[in-house]
């Protein structure tokens, strides 16, 4: 059974029954000046308010009700006693395109006598413009009433957005290998039939991955240019939340750790030595530096002598 | 490869104007040999080869400067025998 989906900002679906035709906005005592505010919780206003939804097609729509960009027409009203909420299905939508819908709420007090048919007069607010997305466009025409729907707020509160179950692990690989990256996300209970979530990963934070848009991210062949952070960006309909960084370090270097001999100087701070070694007693012995104690014992590290099989040391006093 | 190191001892101490220095075998240190791209940070560990696992303990961090680097584990004197890991470093 297809689906009509709408998303946007500023309006809400009664989310106890999945939106069954009831939008609720909210300026509640702010007055019809005040901004229209999204209202999850799905409570009347007061005073009876009277609202127009006005939608401004971005796609070529031929249809009764939705017109082409820039046509404002009058999606749904109640009169007074409406409670300040309208209700879905008041206008039927038929033959409804696909795509990105330019929507805006007007509101204002209907205990002011003032109606739409009756020329628009009285204090009224308009809600931002907010985006009405249609998922997947109904076969047949649809009665908004009977259709599940929701009008949520584009890049609303974090509670819409998706949730990050499990975040990108930080790893180390040796160059050349093939890492992987992955991250599990959920939609909100009440938008898990309704909003796919959308990926974009990212490389030290700005750099966004081309082709990136999977649940996991693959790296093949990973130089160590490729060692920093990655993360990434779940979206659905109400905006996008961000995994943790990940870190990545490829590892190109390399360890050993010969021993080589240590020798302690003792009792000869301030003088002036030579250092010298020779491979037997009867060799010629070879200079290895000249030092000048200032701590005592003063060591000496003979890193030369890491491929050597035996050596002997002896220290010269010079002035 | 099992290696012997001598040191001779030639004490001039009962010379006038020499000092009383002695020269003596400390031990045999670790000479940890770095390979590596220059720029890159590293933290090197090491681990007693005696004792609990996965306790490693940070012995320093580093930016190679060149392509192969030493560094001198003089801390090892003395110690167990002890394994060394390079770890990248942000």
């Amino acid at each position: 059974m297809k689906k009509l989906i709408l998303s946007g900002i500023l309006l809400a679906a009664a989310t106890a029954t999945h939106g069954q035709g009831r939008l609720v906005f909210s300026n509640l005592a702010g007055g019809v000046n005040a901004p229209i505010k999204w209202s999850p919780t799905g409570q009347a206003v007061k005073p009876p308010f009277v609202a127009d939804l006005y939608f401004s097609t971005t796609t070529n729509a031929s249809t009764d009700n939705l017109q082409p960009a820039g046509f404002n027409e009058l999606f749904s009203t109640t009169t007074a006693g409406g409670g300040g909420y309208f209700l879905g299905g008041i206008r039927t939508m038929t033959n409804v395109p696909a795509g990105v819908i330019l929507a805006q709420v007007r509101v204002w007090d209907s205990t002011l006598g003032a109606t739409f048919e009756q020329g628009r007069f009285g204090p009224s607010g308009y809600s931002q413009p907010f985006l009405l997305t249609l998922v997947e466009p109904p076969a047949t025409p649809v009665s908004m009433a009977v259709q599940p729907f929701y009008l949520l707020p584009f890049g609303g509160s974090a509670a819409d957005r998706p949730s990050v179950a499990k975040q990108p692990l930080t790893q180390n690989a040796p160059v050349g290998a093939t890492v992987f990256f992955g991250v599990r996300a959920t939609n909100p209970a009440y938008l898990a039939r309704y909003s796919e979530l959308s990926y974009r990963w990212y490389f030290n934070l700005t750099n966004q991955l081309p082709g990136a848009t999977g649940a996991s991210l693959r790296l093949t062949n990973v130089q160590p240019a490729q060692s920093g952070g990655y993360h990434v960006m779940v979206g659905n309909v109400a905006g996008e939340t961000s995994s943790q960084v990940a870190y990545l370090g490829v590892v190109d270097a390399a360890l050993e750790a010969p021993l080589v001999p240590a020798l302690a100087i003792s009792n000869g701070v301030g003088s002036n030595f030579v250092l010298q070694a020779a491979s037997n007693l009867t060799a010629l012995w070879t200079n290895l530096g000249s030092l000048t104690p200032t701590n005592n014992p003063q060591l000496y590290v003979d890193g030369s002598a890491t491929n050597v099989p035996s050596r002997f040391y002896r220290l010269l006093q010079v002035p | 490869m099992r290696r012997l190191f001598t040191v001779a001892c030639l004490c001039l101490s009962t010379l006038p104007g020499f000092a009383q220095a002695t020269l003596s075998f400390a031990g045999r240190i670790p000479d940890v040999q770095l390979t590596g791209t220059p720029g890159l940070n590293y933290r090197l560990d090491y681990i007693n080869v005696y004792g609990p696992t996965n306790a490693w303990v940070q012995l320093t961090t580093l930016t190679l400067t060149n392509s192969f680097q030493h560094y001198l584990d003089v801390s090892a004197i003395g110690q167990p025998p002890r394994l060394y890991r390079l770890v990248p470093a942000p």
